[in-house]
């Protein structure tokens, strides 16, 4: 059942304007703003690439996440699904998809980064994409709830932003300074990769927990 | 209601005589000047708007095992207090940081954004339980959310903890070996003054929001 609902979320991700193609064009169209503004001139140091790629990272998931529940709304797919699956599972496994794709999609811009940006090493690749898949896990597990219950309200995904940006940001500053600190110390430095984990299993404990209480209780 | 009236004279007393002592008592700092003295305002009242968004979500948490509707109410005006003192910190704020650091808002400071980024939580969070209908999704939704402040409040009071910070702002009041007598003394004066205001403000606007929930009710029954 949960390899279903994974390729229903993996369709509706395609249908979404192209999906992870808009999402890779996307992460690069703001890379190279900054590219043809900054380092052409200065070259940006390694915080403030780092920070760089976090900020495109959390567009992208917030445009992945609105993107998905736009379509599947239209399509009147949730309610459907609701019927014979529970919404924590729907939770998850739109969750996943959304991750998988923001991962391939991080995994490329890192690259991308290192072809353009003095101060990104291709040596730190692994240790980036860690940084970022964990980051974009919460975001997602975050963005995919704030979503959900935003169709609970009057205005529908029109209040999406108001909800997931404030949120979201202190993940962001944490999520930044973990990396940061990461690559400040010695060896693998764990609490750091913890922080994140913790983040990830926070957002996506509360999410599921309140979507079932909500289905439970309406 | 000997409680209100212990409050309010509680309060009448202790906020006044906190903020005179705050302008008079202390000596002045030396490096700082006279803006030091607003120290004893906007520290007191920053340690309610952080906690406020943490009582909030116990109340949430509360309400989600009992579902009595008067634990969200609670959560509620602790969300709606603590987002005035907010408002009291981000005002207080910029004033000090102008005659100490010369600048009001200090771009790169872990502390000042954080807290502002709580302000916003706060306001999305009244915003979105304003467009609820259903008073059952309404308060669940609720509770969700002040859960979620709880974590940006926990996020903000770590920000000089953990994180490697750029600016200006001081570290932790009680961290740094203590201050001097007089200066305590006024701190923790103060400190307690904030506190029965809050509590006071806690009553009457919890008071205020049983009144709307009635009006509320009686509307729906007349249809």
């Amino acid at each position: 059942m949960f390899l279903k609902l994974v390729k229903k979320e993996f369709l509706l991700v395609g249908r979404s304007l192209g999906g992870l193609l808009s999402l890779v064009s996307l992460s690069l169209c703001v890379m190279f703003i900054f590219y043809t503004s900054i380092e052409v001139n200065e070259s940006l140091s390694e915080r403030s690439v780092r920070g760089l790629k976090w900020a495109i990272l959390f567009v992208l998931n917030f445009v992945l996440v609105g993107q998905s529940l736009w379509e599947e709304r239209e399509a009147g797919g949730w309610f459907a699904s609701l019927s014979f699956v529970s919404v924590s599972k729907l939770f998850f496994a739109k969750s996943f998809v959304i991750w998988l794709c923001t991962s391939i999609s991080n995994a490329l811009l890192i690259l991308v980064f290192c072809v353009f940006f003095q101060n990104a090493h291709m040596d730190s690749f692994l240790g980036q994409w860690l940084f970022s898949n964990l980051g974009s896990l919460s975001l997602v597990f975050l963005g995919v709830s704030m979503g959900l219950i935003s169709e609970e309200s009057r205005v529908k995904e029109i209040v999406l932003p108001l909800l997931q940006l404030p949120f979201s940001i202190p993940l962001f500053l944490f999520g930044l300074e973990a990396e940061t600190r990461f690559w400040m110390e010695s060896g693998f430095y764990f609490p750091s990769v913890f922080l994140l984990l913790f983040f990830a299993v926070f957002y996506g404990a509360l999410g599921g927990l309140f979507l079932e209480i909500l289905k439970k209780e309406s | 209601m000997a409680v209100d009236w212990l409050l309010w004279l509680l309060v009448s007393i202790s906020v006044p005589v906190a903020i005179f002592m705050g302008l008079m008592y202390p000596n002045v700092i030396l490096e700082q000047g006279l803006s030091h003295r607003i120290f004893y305002f906007h520290v007191p009242v920053a340690w309610v708007a952080l906690y406020g968004p943490i009582l909030a979500s116990v109340f949430s948490l509360f309400f989600l095992f009992s579902k009595k509707v008067i634990w969200d109410h609670l959560a509620f005006t602790s969300n709606q207090l603590s987002f005035l003192f907010a408002l009291g910190v981000l005002f207080s704020g910029p004033i000090w940081a102008y005659s100490a650091w010369g600048v009001p808002w200090d771009r790169t400071d872990a502390r000042l954004q954080s807290f502002f980024i709580l302000c916003l939580t706060l306001v999305s969070y009244f915003v979105f339980r304003f467009l609820i209908q259903d008073p059952k999704k309404k308060a669940i939704l609720s509770s969700y959310l002040s859960l979620l402040c709880a974590m940006s409040s926990i996020l903000t009071w770590g920000a000089i903890r953990w994180i490697e910070n750029p600016g200006n702002h001081p570290g932790s009041v009680l961290g740094k070996g203590g201050m001097d007598v007089d200066m305590k003394l006024t701190f923790w004066f103060s400190v307690l003054a904030f506190h029965f205001l809050f509590l006071l403000l806690f009553l009457l606007t919890y008071r205020s929001e049983k009144i709307i929930a009635y009006r509320d009710s009686l509307r729906v029954e007349r249809g």
